[in-house]
């Protein structure tokens, strides 16, 4: 029926999320042991944390499908290039140095905003390097190079 | 009384070092600078700066981080005043009536009002901090695990009944900060808990990865998915000048007692574990709106109703550093942060702290009271430069945000899985944040989590396994039934009014 429907509410999502998330935690928990109550085990204090996750997960899930609620805000794919700037940056930041992962990172994230690549891009990165080396290598001399080792 | 005189004048000794006044006013000047940015909050502005105080030592680092902090929430409530986009719970109070006052044109009084009305809160509240700090700290000497496990508890549900959101979820998000606070080497039985066979997750997960990808990337990937769909216009940022903000006599007459009271509301509130700065603020604004005379101004450009809970949240936002200092206990996410890095410094606050690290507590005391006469030096001079930053895009903004969380995490310890830890955190961040799920009980559990445990865990050697222990001893019988006494009102109204509201 409207169970379906329901199950896309956000009450209803927050319920699988703790369920599932109690779930990662609580499997691992269980092998850990649970000692004795003198003697509290390392598997105990997680596993009843997990458990009263389940239950507040369990809980939302059942108030969400008593009622109808609303879904949650659609996810714009391309709000998400910011993330994949990131590892970008951590691939580059070694070999290529501060300048170059910079550039990379902010043309990436820079990628979230429709239109084309405008020329304020490379600017703004380069100046970005620029500034995170004054702070970060000649202020906090962190060993970071700021152009490739080549 | 003469002690803490004495105690004042050697912190002031410590703050009023070339080095370490420098990073007090730097402290200051960026934590402004980053928070008045529009939507980025304090919570944000902390946890990008965070990587760059680890390599100070431990007193300038805290004092520079909090300085960060009163810097950025001042920065908040500009940001709130000029363009309606608080960045934090407290400045959405601060919206409800600067915004309206800003578009009266008005705009200036009230940037002028929130700089006098967060500096008295904070000077008051800094005497009340140096006050009664060494009396709780006295008082705590006596506590033992049964105690810190019975307030430990009473913050983490304190912190999900006043986060703003349902209970049930902030709720979920405190256990779920437990939990990933767990993970790593449990350090009775030296087995690996939950590592997932990751060697680096041996020694836990990292508190700036946890802090920046939740708060600083979930909050740009939220912020250009609203802006992808339209739902957010650009506001247009009115000029400040100088000469604008001398308030008027009535601006001054309306709100002296309000600042007043604010401060009375915000220092005892900040005490209050699990309570800090967002109460003290929505607190004091409603308590300004029920004895007024004339209520029906408030949301419409009430001076009172920006001076109060200014001052209230400036002033729980020093007092919130006595449980913090003083029992380990913190009472905000913010000042989960701030226990955090004492932690990474070696430093566990107790009330030891104030014996052992003299000089670092009376010296971040009095760096505070230095950080807000600062700020109103800096504030109300160079008011057009703040108003200028809130003026850079957003195209601009997020670009340098991603790069800062990026630089700031590799920082740490130069790995790669860091950095895409920080990746996967952030994309957690953004589910939360279309769940509206808050993030900050997270932070909070994940700092309080291992400690908890660890006081449970020597609760029970001490009592033979009993659960009494937390009855039999008065300070954790208070906060124990407190607790269940929280849990019970809130699922009880949350059951009782669901059901009503199907039949």
């Amino acid at each position: 029926m409207r169970v379906a429907a329901r199950l896309g509410s956000i009450d209803a999502l927050i319920g699988l999320l703790f369920i599932a998330l109690a779930l990662v935690f609580l499997v691992p928990a269980l092998t850990y042991g649970f000692g004795t109550m003198q003697r509290i085990g390392p598997g105990f204090f997680p596993g009843v944390v997990a458990i009263l996750l389940a239950i507040v997960g369990i809980g939302n899930l059942v108030i969400a499908l008593r009622q109808p609620g609303t879904p949650p805000q659609a996810i714009r794919w391309r709000a998400l290039l910011p993330v994949i700037a990131i590892p970008a940056f951590g691939l580059t930041i070694a070999p290529l140095g501060l300048v170059a992962a910079s550039l990379i990172t902010v043309m990436i994230a820079r990628r979230a905003e429709r239109g084309p690549i405008r020329i304020e891009e490379p600017i703004l990165a380069i100046g970005l390097a620029l500034t995170c080396y004054a702070i970060f290598v000649v202020g906090l001399a962190l060993p970071i190079r700021l152009l490739p080792a080549f | 009384m003469e002690a803490l005189f004495g105690n004042l004048a050697f912190g002031f000794q410590v703050v009023l070092s070339a080095e370490n006044f420098l990073y007090c006013v730097l402290g200051v000047s960026v934590g402004m600078a980053i928070g008045v940015l529009p939507g980025i909050g304090p919570l944000a502005t902390i946890s990008l700066l965070l990587p760059i105080t680890f390599s100070l030592d431990p007193i300038a680092s805290l004092i520079m981080l909090a300085g960060i902090y009163y810097g950025a929430m001042y920065g908040g409530s500009t940001a709130s005043i000029l363009v309606n986009l608080p960045g934090s719970a407290p400045s959405a109070v601060t919206c409800l009536d600067g915004y309206p006052l800003a578009r009266q044109g008005r705009a200036g009084p009230a940037l002028l009002m929130t700089t006098i009305a967060s500096f008295v809160g904070g000077t008051i509240s800094i005497i009340i901090l140096a006050a009664f700090a060494p009396l709780l700290a006295e008082v705590a000497m006596e506590f033992g695990s049964p105690e810190y496990f019975a307030l430990m508890s009473f913050a983490l549900v304190m912190s999900a009944a006043v986060s703003g959101g349902s209970f049930i979820r902030s709720f979920g998000m405190v256990l779920l900060g437990v939990l990933v606070g767990l993970i790593g080497m449990d350090v009775n039985s030296g087995i690996q808990r939950f590592s997932f066979g990751m060697l680096q997750l041996a020694d836990g997960v990292n508190l700036v990865i946890i802090a920046m990808g939740v708060f600083g990337v979930a909050e740009v990937c939220g912020r250009l998915s609203a802006r992808l769909s339209g739902l957010e216009a650009n506001e247009k940022v009115q000029h400040v000048t100088l000469r604008s903000m001398a308030p008027s006599r009535d601006d001054l007459s309306r709100s002296k007692w309000p600042i007043l009271r604010g401060t009375g509301i915000g220092s005892i509130l900040g005490v209050l574990p699990g309570a800090g700065s967002t109460l003290a603020a929505f607190l004091s604004y409603a308590t300004e709106r029920r004895i007024s005379k004339e209520p029906e101004r408030f949301g419409k450009g009430a001076m009172e109703g920006v001076a109060a809970p200014e001052a209230a949240n400036n002033a729980a936002a020093q007092t919130a550093f006595i449980p913090t200092l003083t029992l380990g206990v913190p009472g905000d996410a913010i000042m989960a942060l701030m226990l955090g890095a004492l932690l990474i410094h070696g430093i566990s606050p107790g009330p030891e702290v104030m014996t052992t690290n003299h000089d670092l507590f009376w010296g971040l005391v009095a760096s505070m009271w230095v950080g807000n006469l600062v700020l109103l030096i800096l504030n109300i001079p160079l008011v057009a430069i703040w108003v200028s930053l809130l003026r850079i895009p957003y195209r601009l903004l997020y670009p340098a945000v991603i790069l800062l969380v990026c630089l700031g995490v590799y920082s740490v310890k130069f790995s790669l899985l860091d950095v895409f830890m920080v990746a996967i955190l952030g994309l957690f961040g953004l589910v939360f944040v279309r769940l509206k799920l808050e993030a900050a009980p997270l932070l909070l559990g994940f700092i309080l989590g291992p400690l908890t445990e660890l006081h449970f865990r020597r609760s029970m050697i001490l009592s033979r396994g009993s659960l009494d222990i937390f009855y039999e001893r008065p300070v954790s019988a208070v906060f124990t039934t407190l607790t269940l006494v929280i849990i019970v009102l809130l699922v009880g109204r949350l059951i009782f009014t669901r059901s009503r509201a199907v039949a």
